[in-house]
């Protein structure tokens, strides 16, 4: 997941989408999506989906992996695959993480969680179809100790005031459930791992049970992880410190959140987490540690949901990766300003 | 009176478990919105067919090896024995592979030095094991199916057993002559285990074998339904063989001939055996692989709607079971060439892979003229587990009439057909037998996955998705609270589908009371 806009950027872009926003067709609380767009279906072909279980918004387009180990480049106006490649490897499993941010020199790069290898590798923006771009980096490597992983899920980058990494956060699962911190020295293949954090384990302290995704609250400085089979979101410092547990493993289904695995930050102590056991989008007051609003309902049906692995937005418009229903919707939440859906512009 | 009333009721359970099937059969010749028909298989599917073959003949060899030495004490013994050694066949089909996979955790020492060995010689050990563990599991599962064959045809060579044991010769040597003797039901044994295998697709997915089920399996979820048909075409063709085979085929008369010396000891051991192996040691693997036992308690909290849900459709489908085992008992007896006929397709339909039937008939409710409330009740996926599961209820029945001494057909020609008659004279003897089977088909129900995810609606409470999504991304603590709850609900059902199974057998073979042994001979 990205870090937070710069709000400058976002109140520009928001005055400018929240004309173009106010159409009447808004997502209410409880009820189905209003779908102002269904992007995808079912299929192997370019454009359409096998399970996809990562999203990520960057250059003006949806960035899908799916678990036929493709990662694809979606025009989010028109629907249409603008590029592919397939995973070099993925005969013991697929990737779950995708995140579009910046590489050494600034520049956009693809940081995929290539679970079932155990690492993280980082390739350049994909251009063309089934051209697999160019390997930058990769690190990680089977293992308990630090700096290697078991089932890396996602990447967060943590950009200095220019604009480049200075630190990569990685989840992961598999028994050896943490989050580990490292520097950008990494992605010049050098031991760039400065620490870890989290043990697996249910109980109150910095315990995880599949942390599936990850989220950078610069204005905060705070880091956000979705606890997924534990039923919680998790608030920490960026050094690793606990702030606070929204949920508990014990109100599955019934408290806050089922299956929280998606992320996506608002700014203002808000976020956006997409409830893969519910089949809902559940809108997150992380300062009262309160879920305010609830969006979207289980089916197959338009605008229901099935399963959402993520969630983000872009141009006023969220984008809902509707992982068992093999689509991405597209839609408006009522109580959401544009502002807060003006992703990270073109 | 009755004759109609059988009749009737064959006729809707036949036709609503095998319309479905032969509906979306015929819209693969007229264009139907929803099914794609283009998309046929890329390359030939003759490296499907033959892992499919190669698979299921393994699986049916090595369930026939785990079945013979327990046969060997249960025909000895008697077929009470039966309660425990069909314990193996009623619990979650999955659960010997999903209880061993958690010792392939990458935590774990075994784990962690296969994927240590896949990293550094460039092959997938892990996926090698996965794939043992699959065909292990699917034969311990399977392995009662090849213990009944195998303990019928050793109970008919009770004398001979004993005389072999008089002759001259080592103990291996006369073990070959005596499997000699039965080298027949050892052919029917790994075939029909084979057979069974080709409509099962979640151990063989979990574990990535490409077998023809989960080539449909995948092909239905891109939606290419017209492919589904076309791989799975090799399986429906032996399916109808096999159904066609039945129809026409006799209803044996069992003869069970002298038991012999009684077993003990040691020998009774071996009959526990798949039971440890199948039950006992899974459900200990899992429970010992979780970090918290109080994941069991949140695990029925969170799904006491979804174990509800499921418990109550298993029920309904157990219920249905019992009135096809009564309908077609009475139709074997009255008319047998039409209870064979029922027989067939129920058959036939349940070699049909899971996940094309549960497509089948979500395809069927889904068409226009079908109002829309039908499609959004359970009554679908009655119907598809009655079509994987009604075979169940036929055989049992078949088994009980087959059992069943000549001197209650005498009676029976004496008495003439009557509702009153099979009420007070038949129904009596035939109920613990029923029962149990359909108990058994409601412990099947139970852990279904591969149609009930197609029929269940996203949302709805019901346990096969919520396990599969649990089998798939290893989520340890939920995978092992589900897994023992629902192999403790299954088993619950077992042993009691297993005790009046025995208790339904020795009433009907003149065993009870009901009829002098010496009638029975």
């Amino acid at each position: 997941m990205r870090p937070d806009r710069k709000p400058s950027l976002a109140v520009l872009l928001g005055v400018i989408l929240t004309l173009s926003a106010c159409d009447g067709r808004q997502s209410r609380p409880g009820e189905a999506l209003v779908a102002i767009d269904t992007i995808g279906s079912v299929g192997r072909d370019p454009g359409r989906f096998d399970y996809p279980r990562a999203m990520d918004i960057g250059e003006g387009s949806l960035w899908v992996v799916d678990k036929s180990a493709r990662v694809q480049r979606i025009d989010p106006q028109t629907g249409e695959c603008l590029a592919w490649f397939r995973m070099p490897r993925f005969d013991r499993g697929k990737p779950t993480g995708l995140t579009i941010a910046p590489f050494l020199d600034g520049s956009p790069v693809i940081y995929v969680a290539d679970t079932h290898e155990q690492r993280v590798a980082v390739f350049a923006l994909a251009t063309g179809m089934r051209e697999r771009p160019e390997l930058l980096a990769s690190f990680g490597g089977f293992g308990e100790a630090g700096g290697r992983f078991i089932f890396p899920t996602d990447v967060a980058v943590l950009e200095d005031e220019t604009g480049r990494p200075e630190r990569i956060y990685v989840s992961e699962y598999g028994g050896n459930d943490r989050v580990s911190v490292f520097s950008a020295d990494v992605l010049r293949g050098e031991d760039g791992f400065l620490f870890s954090f989290g043990r697996n384990g249910s109980g109150e302290g910095v315990e995880f049970n599949r942390p599936q995704s990850l989220a950078i609250d610069s204005e905060a400085g705070e880091l956000v992880v979705t606890d997924a089979a534990n039923h919680r979101v998790g608030r920490f410092t960026l050094d690793g410190e606990l702030v606070s547990w929204i949920g508990t493993p014990n109100e599955a289904g019934t408290g806050a959140f089922d299956y929280p695995y998606g992320l996506m930050l608002l700014g203002g102590g808000r976020a956006l987490v997409s409830e893969f056991g519910a089949s809902r989008i559940a809108l997150v007051d992380l300062s009262a540690g309160e879920v305010h609003s609830r969006y979207g309902v289980p089916g197959r049906g338009a605008g229901e949901l099935s399963t959402p692995w993520a969630i983000d937005a872009m141009g006023g418009t969220l984008f809902v990766l509707d992982s068992g229903n093999n689509r991405i919707l597209g839609c408006r939440p009522e109580g959401l300003s544009a502002t807060d859906l003006a992703g990270p512009g073109p | 009176m009755l004759r109609w009333l059988v009749w009737l009721v064959l006729v809707a359970l036949t036709l609503g478990a095998s319309v479905p099937v032969v509906a979306a059969l015929a819209t693969l010749f007229v264009d139907s919105p929803g099914t794609s028909t283009t998309g046929a298989p890329s390359g030939p599917a003759i490296g499907m067919a033959l892992v499919t073959a190669g698979a299921s003949a393994l699986i049916g060899g090595l369930a026939t090896v785990l079945a013979w030495p327990v046969a060997r004490v249960t025909a000895r013994a008697g077929g009470g024995w039966g309660v425990f050694v069909v314990l193996p066949l009623l619990v979650p089909i999955y659960l010997v592979p999903g209880a061993w996979r958690t010792l392939l955790d990458p935590t774990s020492a075994i784990g962690s030095w296969l994927l240590e060995a896949s990293i550094e010689r460039g092959f997938n050990f892990l996926r090698l094991a996965d794939q043992s563990l699959a065909i292990v599991g699917l034969a311990i599962w399977a392995s009662p199916i090849a213990w009944i064959i195998l303990h019928l045809r050793l109970r008919s060579l009770g004398a001979v057993i004993e005389a072999m044991r008089l002759g001259v010769g080592g103990a291996a040597r006369r073990e070959i002559a005596l499997a000699n003797l039965c080298r027949g039901a050892i052919v029917r044994a790994i075939a029909i285990v084979g057979l069974v295998m080709l409509a099962q697709t979640v151990p063989f997915d979990l574990a990535q074998i490409e077998t023809i089920s989960n080539g449909v399996r995948v092909a239905v979820s891109l939606g290419r339904t017209g492919e589904a048909w076309v791989i799975a075409s090799p399986v429906l063709a032996v399916a109808l063989g096999v159904g066609v085979w039945l129809a026409w085929a006799r209803t044996p008369r069992v003869v069970a001939g002298e038991s012999g010396r009684r077993g003990g000891g040691v020998g009774i051991l071996l009959v526990l055996v798949p039971v440890v192996l199948g039950v006992v040691l899974p459900m200990v693997v899992l429970a010992g692989s979780m970090r918290d036992l109080g994941a069991i308690e949140r695990f029925v909290r969170r799904s006491s709607r979804a174990i509800g849900w499921t418990v109550l459709n298993a029920s309904v489908v157990g219920a249905l079971a019992l009135v096809l085992g009564g309908a077609i008992w009475i139709a074997l007896r009255e008319h047998r060439r039409a209870g064979g006929i029922v027989l067939g397709v129920f058959a036939a339909v349940s070699l049909v892979p899971g996940v094309l039937l549960g497509a089948a008939v979500a395809s069927a409710v889904n068409a226009s003229w079908v109002p829309a409330w039908l499609g959004a009740s359970s009554v679908p996926l009655w119907a598809a587990h009655l079509g994987r599961y009604g075979v169940v209820a036929c055989l049992g029945a078949m088994w009980l009439r087959a059992i069943e001494p000549a001197a209650f057909d005498d009676l029976h020609g004496l008495r003439g057909p009557s509702a009153r008659g099979w009420f007070f004279a038949d129904l009596p003897r035939l109920l613990a037998g029923l029962v149990g089977v359909s108990l058994g088909v409601a412990a099947l129900s139970v852990h279904e996955i591969e149609a009930a995810v197609l029929l269940q609606p996203v949302g709805t409470d019901g346990l096969a998705r919520f396990m599969l999504e649990l089998l798939h991304y290893q989520r340890r603590d939920d995978l092992g609270a589900g897994v023992l709850l629902i192999g403790g609900v299954s088993l619950v059902l077992a042993v009691g589908s297993g005790i009046l199974i025995s208790r339904g057998l020795g009433a009907n073979s003149g065993r009870s009371g009901l009829l002098r042994s010496g009638d029975a001979a």
